[in-house]
C-alpha cells in the first residue's frame, strides 16, 4: 500500500512580472485576448460613422441658416445629405459584417446579439450590476466580455437602435429612389406601419436620440470601468487584450457561458482503485449526453499529452483518485485556487507525469482553464495489479457523476439522460476495456 | 327612346370637329396621364367605340371640395367627362332629381348595371350615434354605402375623407369618421387622397379606366402609381434651392421674394406624396409652394395631426407630451447628462474616501 | 290646427306631409318636410341640418396660427371665407396687423369666391329648378339666338351655335343615359320658360361650367391652389416681387398680368351671360314671388371688404352691416359680436343639450354636446325615420338668433341692408333690375329676389375685383411690396390669455368666429355660420327658421315632384357642411358618444 504523498505545493507562477501597462503598473498574469480584430474594426467604424449621421442628421431637421449663392456651388443641403447617406451605408456594411462575424468569431464577438432572457442568473447578475451603480453594492462581479447590463444595453440600444436606424433610413432614403428600386423592395414594408412619411422620419429623428444618450452612456461607464475596475477597458478595444493592473482586482471571472468544457477522468484502469477517473468519466459518457461544447476524454495515463486538451478548454472538471487523507470511498470536490497540485499517488516511472505538470504546463502556454474542478475520491487500495475498483470506490461513481452534471448544470450546461443506450461503436473504452467486460465479467 | 349609345366621336363629329382635331385631343390627353404616344390612339379608340360608364357619386360627411375640384377639370372638362366619357347617373351636388326621384337611380343602376358601375365616393361615413352623424334619406350614410358598394364594379375612394378620414377624423374624432376601405372590404377601392385631390388628376383617373378598362397600378397604399409614387419633393421647382441650402427663413423676407425653399417655415414636400409640383392646380397655374406657402402634406394620412404646418419636426403626442424630437431627445439627453455628471461625482468622493480610508488603515 | 310663431307665421300640421330626402343641388346633406293643405299649399315647414363633424373638439388644443386650415375644410364651396374669418378671429385676439397689401389681395379672394360661388349657383345648383331641360330638345334655334342676341352681346349666340348644342343634347338623351338629368322634373307645371329660353339657359349652363375654372386661377395665384388655398394669421403667403432679383420666384407681372384678365372676364360674363340670363328668367317668373319668408321682415349683414386694412368698422367696410327687424326698413341696427345679448344660439329643437335649454349662449360661451334624441311623435326609428317631430329635437344645426330675433343672411340680406341704407352701388342696380322686370320693391322678399340679388352681387364683386386689384399694383408702385406682419409671428409674443372674433360676408351671408387662445393653444373656437342662420330650427319661443319661413304659403302643382320646395330652398345656396356646428366645449370634456 502506497503512502499518500502530497507532493509540495506550487506557487502560482507570475508569468507577466515584467509587463507593466500605461500607468506604469504591474499587469497581472493571463491577459485575456477577448476582442477580434473584426470586432475592433467594426466597433470604430461603426463609431465614427454614426457620430457623421447624428451630426448630418440632426442638420437635415433643423437646417443651417441660409444664405444667398449660386445652388451648384454651395450644395450645401446637398452634401449634408450625402455624407448621411454615404455613413449610413459606411454602417449599414458595418453591420452586417459584424454580425456575419459573430458566426466565425469567438464568445465574445457573439455577445451583443442576444440577451439570455430566459436564465435566472442572467436576471441576478443584472439587478446586482444596477445595485453596483446605484452604490448599493460594494463590489462588483468581474466579467471578462461585457457585464449582463452591459450586455443587455448593447443588444438593446446598439444592436437593435441601430438595426432600426438601418431599416428605417434605407425606407427613407427609398423615397427618393422611388416605388420600384430595391431600397422599396427590401424596405417599403416600414410605410405599412407608418403611411405617413412624416411619421417614419419623427421616429428615426427620435432614434437618433437614443443613439445619442446610449452614446453618453457608454462612454461614461466605459471610462469608470476602465478606472474603477483596474482594467484596460478602452485600450482593450484598440489591442483586443483585456489586461489587470494589480492583483486585488484580478477577477475571479465568473463563466456565464463556457465556451469549451473539458470533463476528464485520469487514472490506470489496472490499478484497481487509481482506476476510479476513468470509470467515472466512463460511466458520465455512458448516462449522459452532452451539448457540443462539451468534450468527454479518457485521459488516462497519457500525462502532458493532456496539455492540448486542457489548453482547448475554458473550464475542466477532473475525474481522479485522490489521497486526502480521507476515508477511503469518500468524495471530495475541489475547486480553482483549491485543486491540489497533486494527484496520482504513484510515480510509476519517470514517464509518468503529475497531474499537477499538467496544469503548471497549460498555464505556461497561458491557456489554462478558468475554472477547475477536481472531483476526487480516496481510494481504498492501489495495489491490486490488475484488479478492479473496490466496492467503496465503485459506489461513489454514481454520486460522482452527478457531481459532474450539477457542475455542469452551474455552468449553465444541461446534459441529456440518454434513452437509447450507446452502441459499442459509441463508447468511451472500447475493444473490451470497458468497466462492464473488463472488470465486471467476474460479477456476470 | 331607343337605346343607342352616343359616342364622344359621334358627337364631336356632328359638331364639325376634324378627326384631327379629335387627335389632338386624345393625344393632348395621353400627354396629360404621362402615356406614351401609342396610347393616344387607344384613347381615340375608346372614346369611338364605348359606351358610357355609370358612375355614382355619393357623398359622406365631407366638405364637397372634392367635386369642386372635378368640375375645374381643364382636360378634359367636365362638362364633356359627363356628357360624353361617363354617365355620372347619381350625383347630389349637380343632379335634377332630389328625394325618392334620387333614390329610386340608385335602385335602378344597381338592377341595370350590376357589377359594371364605378361607385366614387367623397368624403365618409361616421361611425357613432349609429351612423345618424350623416343622415341620408332618413337611415345612416353608411347603410346607403354598403349597399351602393355590394354591386359595383370598383369603389373610387376621392380625397383625403375618403382614403384616410380627414379634418373630421383628426384627434380626437369625435364622429368616429371612418375611411372607405375600412367599411368596404371586398370591392378594389382606389384611393385618390388630396385635400381636394387635382381636377386633371381625378378625371386623368377615370379617363384612364374608361381608356384602358381596368383599374390603375396602385401602389401599397391603395393609391394609383401614375399620380402618387412620387413626392412633391422629387419634383419640385425649387429643389435646388433646397439642396443649396438656401431657406426662406420669415414671411416675406428677401428669401421668399426670390422663391427659395420653404423646408425650414415647415414645408411637408419631402413626405407628401402628389402631382403637385408637375400637374400643378388649375390647369396648371400654381401650386402652393409655387404660391408662397408650404406644402400642408393634405394628401397623406393623418396629415392634421403631426404638428403644426409651419413644423420642420413634427409633434410626437404620447403620453400627454406633445413635443417634437429634438425637443424631447435634448431634454432627456440633458437629463442623462447630468445624471451622468452626478453620478460621476459621488463615484469620485467614493474612490477618494476609500482611498483615504486605505491610508489610514496602513498607519 | 295652427301655431301663430312670434315672427308672424301660421304653422298648421294637419294636412299632408311630404318628405324631400336628400335634398340634392346643395353642399351638404339636408332634409325638408312640408305639411300641405287640401289646395297643396305649403302650412308648415321642417327644415334638418343631417350632418354633424364635430370640427369644434378637434380645433381644441392646436396653434391657432393652424387654425384656418382646419376651418377652411368647413366647406369647400365656400372655399376660403371660413380661412380668411379664421385668420381675423386670431390676429383680433392677438392684436396682430396686416399690411395694406395682404388687404387687398384678402379682399379680393373673398370677392373671387363671391364671384365664383354666384355663378356656379345659379347655374348648377339652381338653374335646373328655373330651367325645364328637355324642354330645350324642342326649341327653335333661330329664336333662341334672337332671344340670346336681343338679351346680350355675349358672342356664342348664333343660330348654329344653339343648333349644334340641342344636336348634342338630343343624342344624350337618346342614349338614354341622361345622367345628372336623369329622373328631373321635366314637364313640370312650374317650369315657365319657352323652350328658347330653355336652350340659351343650358347653352350658359355648360358655358359656365367651362368658365367657372378659370375664375378661381386668382385663387391659384395668390393662394396657390382652389378649392382650399392657402392662407396666413399677419398676411398673405404669396410674396411680391414685381422687378427685384428672383421677381420669377414671387408675384410678379405675369401673375399680376393673369390676375387682371381673369378679372376682366368675370366681369364680362358677369354681365354678358349671367345677369341677362336673370332678367330673362326673372321675367318668366314674375308671377312666382313666393319664398319670401324672413327677408321683408329680418335681415341680417356683418358687412365685409374692408378699405383699409384693420379697419372692420362698419364705415370702412364695402359691403353693408347691420340688422333689421319687424320690416322697417327705416332702421338699421348696429351689431357687436362681443355682446352677450345680441349673438345666442339655442337647442331646444336641435341635437345637442345645454344645461339650460330655455336659454341662448353666446359664441364665447358656448358648449357643444351632441344630444341626438327624437321627438315624441316622430314616426320611424332613430336611425330609420319616416317623420320628425319638429314639436322636439330635429337638426344637427343650432338656431342661432339676434336679440331673439330669427334673422335671414346673404345676398337678398346684404342688398336689402344696402338698399336701406341708401347706398347707391346697391340701390340702383336693384332699382334699374325691377323696374326692367316691372316689378315693384316688395317683389324683391321673394325666392326671385334672393335669385336676383345674387346675380347682382357678382356683378359688384367682379368690380370690386378690379378695384383692389388696382389699389394693390398702385401700392407696389408706390414702393410697398410688403404682404407679411412678423411681429407677433412667434407664440412667446403673445399673451397668456386672448380672446376675439373675426367675421366676413360669406357668399352664403354673415359668417364669424370667435376664438378663446389659452397659453397659446386654442382653448375655444366656435362658428356661427350663415347656413346656420338661414337653415335654423325653431326656437324655445317657437319662431321659425329662413329656410322654414321662405316655403310657407307655397303652393305645390305636383305632390311627388317638389320642385318648389327645391326652388325656394336653392335659393339661399344651402351649405350643410358649413351650418353643422363647430362650437368647441368651454372648457368642459365633450361626453363620448357611443355605438349602440
Amino acid at each position: 500500500m502506497m503512502s499518500a504523498v502530497a507532493p509540495p505545493a506550487e506557487t502560482e507562477p507570475d508569468l507577466a512580472a515584467d509587463a507593466t501597462d500605461a500607468a506604469g503598473e504591474h499587469a497581472i498574469a493571463r491577459p485575456v485576448y477577448i476582442y477580434e480584430a473584426p470586432v475592433r474594426i467594426c466597433h470604430w467604424v461603426s463609431a465614427f460613422s454614426i457620430f457623421v449621421l447624428v451630426v448630418t442628421g440632426y442638420l437635415i431637421g433643423t437646417p443651417l441658416p441660409s444664405f444667398a449663392s449660386e445652388a451648384s456651388d454651395s450644395f450645401v443641403m446637398g452634401y449634408i445629405r450625402f455624407t448621411h447617406f454615404a455613413a449610413g451605408q459606411v454602417l449599414a456594411v458595418s453591420f452586417l459584417t459584424r454580425i456575419l462575424w459573430a458566426f466565425a468569431g469567438n464568445y465574445h464577438s457573439r455577445q451583443i446579439f442576444y440577451i439570455p432572457v430566459h436564465r435566472r442568473q442572467f436576471w441576478k447578475d443584472v439587478l446586482h450590476e444596477i445595485r453596483c451603480y446605484a452604490f448599493l453594492e460594494p463590489k462588483p462581479k468581474m466579467y471578462l466580455g461585457h457585464n449582463p447590463l452591459a450586455q443587455a444595453a448593447m443588444f438593446t440600444c446598439f444592436t437593435l437602435g441601430v438595426a432600426f436606424m438601418i431599416v428605417t433610413g434605407v425606407a427613407l432614403y427609398s423615397e427618393g429612389t422611388g416605388n420600384d428600386s430595391w431600397q422599396h423592395k427590401l424596405f417599403g414594408w416600414v410605410f405599412a406601419i407608418w403611411s405617413n412619411s412624416q411619421d417614419v422620419r419623427t421616429w428615426h429623428h427620435l432614434g437618433m436620440w437614443m443613439l445619442i444618450i446610449f452614446f453618453i452612456l457608454h462612454v461614461y461607464a466605459v471610462i469608470r470601468e476602465d478606472i474603477m475596475s483596474r482594467q484596460s477597458i478602452i485600450s482593450s478595444m484598440i489591442s483586443g487584450v483585456r489586461q489587470y493592473r494589480d492583483s486585488a482586482s484580478r477577477p475571479v471571472p465568473t463563466c456565464l457561458q463556457p465556451t469549451r468544457i473539458l470533463v476528464l477522468g485520469i487514472g490506470n484502469i489496472l490499478w484497481a482503485d487509481e482506476g476510479f477517473g476513468v470509470r467515472a468519466v466512463e460511466e458520465f459518457h455512458r448516462r449522459y449526453a452532452v451539448p457540443d461544447n462539451v468534450t468527454i476524454l479518457d485521459g488516462g495515463t497519457q500525462g502532458l499529452q493532456l496539455v492540448n486538451y486542457l489548453r482547448e478548454a475554458d473550464c475542466l472538471i477532473v475525474f481522479d483518485a485522490v489521497d486526502y487523507g480521507l476515508e477511503p470511498g469518500q468524495l471530495k470536490v475541489l475547486r480553482d485556487e483549491d485543486v491540489p497540485r497533486f494527484t496520482g499517488v504513484r510515480k510509476m516511472s519517470l514517464h509518468h507525469t503529475s497531474f499537477q505538470e499538467v496544469i503548471s504546463a497549460t498555464d505556461l502556454l497561458g491557456h489554462c482553464p478558468k475554472h477547475l474542478v477536481l472531483v476526487g475520491c480516496q481510494p481504498l487500495d492501489l495495489e491490486d495489479w490488475g484488479g478492479s475498483l473496490t466496492q467503496a470506490v465503485r459506489n461513489q461513481i454514481d454520486p460522482a457523476v452527478e457531481l459532474a452534471s450539477s457542475i455542469l448544470a452551474e455552468w449553465g450546461v444541461k446534459v441529456t439522460a440518454r434513452i437509447a443506450p450507446l452502441r459499442e461503436s459509441e463508447w468511451l473504452l472500447a475493444n473490451g476495456i470497458d468497466h462492464l467486460h473488463y472488470e465486471m465479467r467476474a460479477w456476470t | 327612346m331607343e337605346v343607342a349609345t352616343e359616342t364622344f366621336y359621334s358627337v364631336i363629329r356632328r359638331q364639325g370637329i376634324t378627326r384631327r382635331s379629335f387627335h389632338k385631343f386624345c393625344s393632348l390627353t395621353a400627354a396629360s396621364l404621362g402615356l406614351a404616344p401609342l396610347a393616344a390612339s387607344r384613347i381615340a379608340t375608346a372614346l369611338e367605340t364605348e359606351p358610357r360608364m355609370p358612375v355614382i357619386w355619393m357623398h359622406g360627411l365631407e366638405c364637397t371640395c372634392c367635386s369642386e375640384s372635378f368640375i375645374r377639370s381643364a382636360h378634359p372638362l367636365v362638362k364633356d367627362a359627363v356628357l360624353s366619357m361617363i354617365s355620372l347617373d347619381y350625383d347630389d351636388t349637380i343632379m335634377a332629381a332630389a328625394g325618392h326621384q334620387a333614390e329610386a337611380i340608385l335602385q335602378e343602376t344597381r338592377a341595370k348595371y350590376r357589377g359594371r358601375y364605378v361607385l366614387a365616393v367623397e368624403g365618409n361615413a361616421p361611425l357613432n350615434e349609429g351612423g345618424m352623424f350623416c343622415i341620408d334619406g332618413g337611415k345612416p350614410f353608411v347603410e346607403k354605402l354598403k349597399m351602393m358598394a355590394e354591386d359595383a364594379m370598383a369603389v373610387i375612394a376621392w380625397g383625403t375623407c375618403a382614403s384616410w378620414g380627414c379634418v373630421q377624423a383628426a384627434r380626437p374624432n369625435p364622429t368616429r369618421a371612418t375611411p372607405i376601405d375600412k367599411v368596404i372590404t371586398n370591392k378594389p377601392i382606389i384611393k385618390v387622397p388630396g385635400c381636394p385631390p387635382i381636377a386633371e388628376v381625378m378625371t386623368g383617373i377615370v379617363t384612364f379606366i374608361i381608356t384602358f378598362g381596368k383599374l390603375p397600378e396602385l401602389d401599397r397604399q391603395g393609391r394609383p402609381k401614375m399620380f402618387y409614387s412620387q413626392r412633391i419633393h422629387d419634383k419640385c421647382y425649387r429643389r435646388p434651392h433646397f439642396d443649396a441650402g438656401q431657406f426662406v427663413e420669415e414671411w416675406d423676407d428677401e428669401a421668399a421674394r426670390k422663391g427659395y425653399c420653404l423646408y425650414k417655415i415647415g414645408c411637408k414636400g419631402p413626405t407628401t406624396y402628389n402631382a403637385c409640383s408637375t400637374v400643378r392646380w388649375n390647369g396648371g397655374i400654381s401650386f402652393p409652394i409655387q404660391s408662397g406657402h408650404g406644402c400642408i402634406g393634405c394628401s397623406e394620412d393623418g396629415f392634421w395631426d403631426k404638428g403644426s404646418f409651419y413644423d420642420r419636426l413634427t409633434n410626437i403626442k404620447q403620453f400627454g407630451i406633445e413635443k417634437n424630437a429634438d425637443q424631447i431627445g435634448m431634454a432627456v439627453a440633458g437629463a442623462v447628462g447630468a445624471a451622468v455628471g452626478a453620478h460621476a461625482a459621488v463615484t469620485a468622493v467614493k474612490w477618494f474616501a476609500n482611498k483615504r480610508e486605505d491610508t489610514h488603515q496602513d498607519h | 290646427m295652427g301655431i301663430r310663431t312670434p315672427n308672424g307665421f301660421k304653422l298648421d300640421d294637419s294636412g299632408r306631409r311630404i318628405v324631400v330626402d336628400p335634398l340634392t343641388r346643395i353642399e351638404g346633406h339636408m332634409r325638408v318636410e312640408v305639411n300641405v293643405d287640401s289646395d297643396n299649399v305649403i302650412r308648415n315647414a321642417v327644415s334638418t341640418g343631417t350632418m354633424w363633424r364635430g370640427i369644434e373638439t378637434i380645433l381644441k388644443g392646436r396653434d391657432p396660427r393652424d387654425a384656418w386650415a382646419f376651418t377652411e375644410r368647413i366647406c369647400g364651396v365656400c372655399t376660403g371665407t371660413h380661412a380668411l374669418t379664421s385668420v381675423r378671429g386670431v390676429e383680433n385676439a392677438l392684436g396682430i396687423t396686416i399690411p395694406e397689401n395682404a388687404n387687398s389681395i384678402r379682399n379680393m379672394m373673398q370677392l373671387c369666391l363671391l364671384v365664383h360661388d354666384h355663378l356656379v349657383h345659379f347655374y348648377h345648383l339652381h338653374a335646373l329648378d328655373w330651367v325645364d331641360v328637355i324642354s330645350a330638345l324642342k326649341a327653335d334655334p333661330k329664336a333662341t339666338s334672337a332671344l340670346a342676341q336681343s338679351a346680350s352681346s355675349w358672342p356664342s349666340s348664333s343660330p348654329g351655335y344653339f343648333k349644334d348644342l340641342q344636336i348634342r343634347l338630343t343624342k344624350f338623351v337618346a342614349s338614354g343615359q341622361l345622367g345628372p338629368f336623369k329622373n328631373g322634373y321635366w314637364g313640370h307645371a312650374a317650369y315657365k320658360l319657352p323652350s328658347e329660353a330653355n336652350l340659351m339657359v343650358v347653352a350658359h349652363y355648360l358655358e359656365a361650367l367651362d368658365f367657372q375654372k378659370d375664375i378661381v386661377k386668382i385663387h391659384a395665384i395668390y393662394g396657390g391652389k382652389n378649392p382650399h388655398p392657402n392662407w396666413l394669421v399677419g398676411g398673405v403667403p404669396c410674396a411680391i416681387n414685381v422687378d427685384g432679383t428672383g421677381a420669377v420666384g414671387a408675384v410678379n407681372m405675369e401673375r399680376l398680368n393673369l390676375v387682371s384678365s381673369i378679372i376682366n372676364r368675370c366681369i364680362e360674363f358677369t354681365e354678358k351671360v349671367y345677369l341677362p340670363d336673370i332678367v330673362t328668367i326673372g321675367s318668366f317668373y314674375k308671377d312666382w314671388l313666393y319664398g319670401g319668408g324672413l327677408s321683408g321682415k329680418s335681415v341680417m349683414a356683418y358687412g365685409d371688404i374692408p378699405e383699409t386694412a384693420n379697419d372692420y368698422s362698419a364705415g370702412n367696410l364695402k359691403l353693408p352691416r347691420g340688422v333689421i327687424i319687424n320690416g322697417n326698413l327705416n332702421e338699421v341696427l348696429p351689431i357687436d359680436h362681443a355682446d352677450p345679448e345680441q349673438i345666442q344660439e339655442f337647442v331646444t329643437h336641435s341635437w345637442y343639450k345645454y344645461a339650460d335649454e330655455s336659454k341662448g349662449l353666446h359664441p364665447w360661451e358656448g358648449v357643444t354636446e351632441p344630444n341626438y334624441v327624437l321627438g315624441p311623435n316622430a314616426k320611424g326609428t332613430k336611425t330609420d325615420i319616416k317623420e320628425l317631430d319638429e314639436g322636439g329635437k330635429y337638426s344637427w344645426i343650432k338656431a342661432p338668433r339676434w336679440r331673439g330675433n330669427a334673422v335671414e343672411v346673404g345676398p337678398l340680406a346684404r342688398y336689402i341692408i344696402g338698399y336701406a341704407q341708401n347706398k347707391p352701388e346697391f340701390k340702383e342696380p336693384t332699382e334699374k333690375l325691377l323696374k326692367t322686370l316691372g316689378l315693384p320693391l316688395i317683389a324683391l322678399f321673394s325666392t326671385l329676389g334672393r335669385t336676383a340679388a345674387r346675380g347682382l352681387e357678382c356683378q359688384w364683386a367682379a368690380h370690386q375685383m378690379r378695384y383692389f386689384q388696382d389699389k394693390l399694383v398702385a401700392r407696389i408702385k408706390a414702393g410697398d411690396s410688403s404682404t407679411v406682419n412678423i411681429d407677433k409671428w412667434r407664440p412667446d409674443s403673445w399673451p397668456q390669455e386672448a380672446k376675439g372674433y373675426g367675421f366676413t360676408e360669406a357668399p352664403r351671408g354673415a359668417l364669424a368666429h370667435w376664438i378663446r387662445i389659452k397659453e397659446a393653444k386654442i382653448d375655444n373656437y366656435q362658428c356661427v355660420v350663415p347656413t346656420t342662420w338661414n337653415g335654423s330650427p325653431r326656437d324655445p319661443k317657437g319662431n321659425i327658421g329662413a329656410f322654414e319661413a321662405s316655403l310657407m304659403d307655397t303652393p305645390m302643382a305636383d305632390l311627388q315632384q317638389p320642385l318648389e320646395i327645391l326652388r325656394t330652398i336653392h335659393s339661399f345656396d344651402p351649405c350643410l357642411a358649413c351650418s353643422t356646428h363647430v362650437m368647441s366645449p368651454d372648457g368642459q370634456e365633450m361626453a363620448t358618444v357611443k355605438v349602440r
